[in-house]
């Protein structure tokens, strides 16, 4: 059986994804951004952020794949090309599950905003691509938080890959799916598997209701329509920064002992 | 016949796993039952007999141990966090080791299996179904052998054997200031998550308060009956009834068997065996027509059974 035939099979309810039925119950809001590489997303998440800190907003924003608990181990699976299709989709899966109770959570508890740029979305898409059952994973997944805005960066294949591709001299084994056997020339491989990512997501993005922004248009443009949808979902949200924590001008730190003279 | 792979939830939609030749055993219990002597002995039997044997333990792939270490020594895991690590280990485990030694028909003898993940998942997680969701990639052994132990045996064979630590003691739930009741408490709420399990996932509970030796014997009955298909090799298993069989089957038994005592006594071994292996195959099989049946000697040593006349006939 294809991906693409095990993906129908998901557990389904009235056509949505049983994952998410409900949104979470925190005070502070979760934003993300979703998209292949070279969608732009990394760009417009910044810019957001930004522009909430300005507005005295506080922000916590957590990248994809940055907990220490795993970063060796994945490093060395990769190097090594030991990784099979679950151990690389459960190693995400631990990644995440530790920085959602260590960097997603007590911010959204502590009524801030919160900035991911990549979300589960991102392990629907490239897992399935690689073999794993699409139910499988979406219920390894099953701890996740609903996030309150999702942005789905919509770019036509050869877009995304002329931006990769002109910025990076050389792709990763796994970055341009060479596990996968689709071919031997790394950059005919990465051709192919963003491709068929980019069908994954937008199953995805019919299954979770992603909010997309078209990755073509100018990037002041797309940033307007990100404030915009962020903007609605900020309405009667208060919670902002009440002094900045610049302590310099506090008199007793002009005698602070200097650093190589500190015991 | 090609044996479909029964597995817990979705399985491995990117792997062929049909007509898996070998037989998964899982020896499950709680810590101090017994396992890793019962595996040895294990282990030593089924080589003797010419099974090849791959045993298996609880977080043992290079891959993850660091990562595994990492998080048991610092304190600032998350409990989700703790059950992924361990599923990807095993997920490793079985994609690198398990599968390959099944497909070439091993008999992998997995030491603590998926329920310890689940039972030690359903006291720190409340949600027991996803843990098991995210085991659905892994295949259901052929046999599951629980060995028991209440609490009164336990904890002397724990103090023995090199004391409590943090984990076992269940000191990340804090559930008692000191390492002994917690450990008392925590066991024994182990013992029931892996009770609870035996009749939903057909656990054979075995006894573990009786000797290494009755428990062994216990095992091998169990795995005896398992491993017992019509291709496998049944040979010098005291007390079990002799079994006329074929010289095509004759042929099969002895590969395995040189195989195993090659595997067994190493190189010497090699030169001997080795040359003389094809002559005796032929010798049987010219004299018997493959309809003829010929009792095939049980009980012997491996040592012994090596028949006279494999002598290189040429000197």
């Amino acid at each position: 059986m294809s991906s693409l035939e095990l993906a129908k099979s998901i557990p389904a309810k009235g056509g949505k994804s049983v994952l998410f039925q409900e949104g979470h119950k925190y005070p502070g809001k979760l934003f993300i951004v979703e998209g292949i590489d070279g969608s732009g997303k990394s760009t417009q998440i910044r810019l957001l952020h930004s522009w909430l800190e300005a507005q005295g907003f506080p922000v916590f924003m957590t990248e994809w794949n940055s907990s220490e608990v795993v970063k060796k181990t994945t490093k060395e699976g990769k190097k090594k090309k030991t990784l099979t299709p679950t151990t690389f989709s459960l190693l995400h899966a631990t990644d995440f599950a530790d920085r959602l109770f260590y960097q997603i959570l007590p911010p959204l508890q502590a009524g801030m905003i919160v900035l991911a740029d990549r979300y589960v979305f991102t392990a629907f898409a490239r897992d399935v691509v690689r073999g794993v059952h699409p139910a499988w994973v979406r219920k390894v997944y099953g701890f996740a938080i609903k996030p309150d805005l999702a942005f789905y960066f919509k770019t036509p294949l050869q877009v995304a890959i002329d931006r990769i591709l002109s910025g990076r001299p050389k792709l990763k084994y796994y970055e341009a799916g060479m596990d996968l056997d689709l071919s031997n020339k790394p950059e005919e491989s990465f051709k192919i598997f963003q491709g068929m990512i980019l069908k994954e997501y937008d199953r995805i993005v019919d299954e979770f209701g992603l909010s997309v922004i078209d990755a073509t248009e100018a990037i002041e443009e797309q940033q307007r329509i990100v404030r915009l949808r962020v903007q609605e979902q900020l309405e009667g949200f208060t919670t902002k920064r009440r002094n900045y924590a610049k302590r310099n001008k506090v008199f007793w730190r002009r005698f602070a002992i200097p650093e190589n003279r500190r015991p | 016949m090609p044996k479909e792979t029964k597995f817990f939830g979705e399985g491995l939609p990117y792997l062929k796993t049909e007509d898996l030749k070998g037989k998964l055993i899982a020896i499950e219990g709680t810590d101090g039952v017994g396992r890793s002597t019962q595996i040895d002995l294990l282990e030593e039997w089924l080589k003797v007999q010419g099974f090849g044997v791959v045993v298996t333990g609880w977080t043992r792939s290079r891959l993850m141990s660091r990562s595994i270490e990492m998080a048991k020594n610092g304190n600032m895991i998350d409990r989700m966090t703790l059950s992924l690590l361990y599923a990807t280990d095993f997920a490793d485990r079985l994609e690198n080791q398990i599968l390959p030694a099944l497909r070439s028909g091993f008999v992998v003898i997995a030491d603590r299996y998926i329920y310890t993940a689940m039972a030690r998942d359903s006291i720190r997680n409340p949600d027991l179904e996803w843990i098991q969701n995210v085991y659905g990639f892994a295949p259901v052994p052929d046999l599951i052998c629980y060995l028991r132990l209440d609490m009164e045996n336990l904890i002397p064979r724990i103090i023995e054997s090199g004391g409590m630590n943090y984990w076992e003691s269940g000191m990340d739930l804090h559930l008692c200031d000191n390492i002994f009741d917690s450990f008392k408490k925590y066991q024994k709420t182990l013992i029931q998550a892996y009770d609870n399990m035996v009749e939903e996932y057909g656990f054979e509970v075995l006894d573990a308060r009786r000797s290494v030796n009755d428990i062994q014997l216990d095992l091998r009955q169990r795995i005896r009956e398992v491993i017992q298909g019509p291709k496998n090799i049944l040979t010098s298993i005291p007390g079990l009834k002799e079994e006329p069989v074929g010289a095509s089957e004759i042929h099969e038994r002895l590969e395995h068997r040189l195989n195993a005592m090659i595997s067994r006594f190493g190189g010497a071994y090699e030169a001997v065996i080795k040359p003389a292996a094809p002559r005796m195959v032929e010798n049987l099989s010219t004299e018997s027509s493959d309809d003829t049946v010929i009792p095939f000697s049980t009980g012997l040593s491996p040592l012994e059974d090596i028949p006279e006349d494999s002598e290189p006939k040429s000197s």
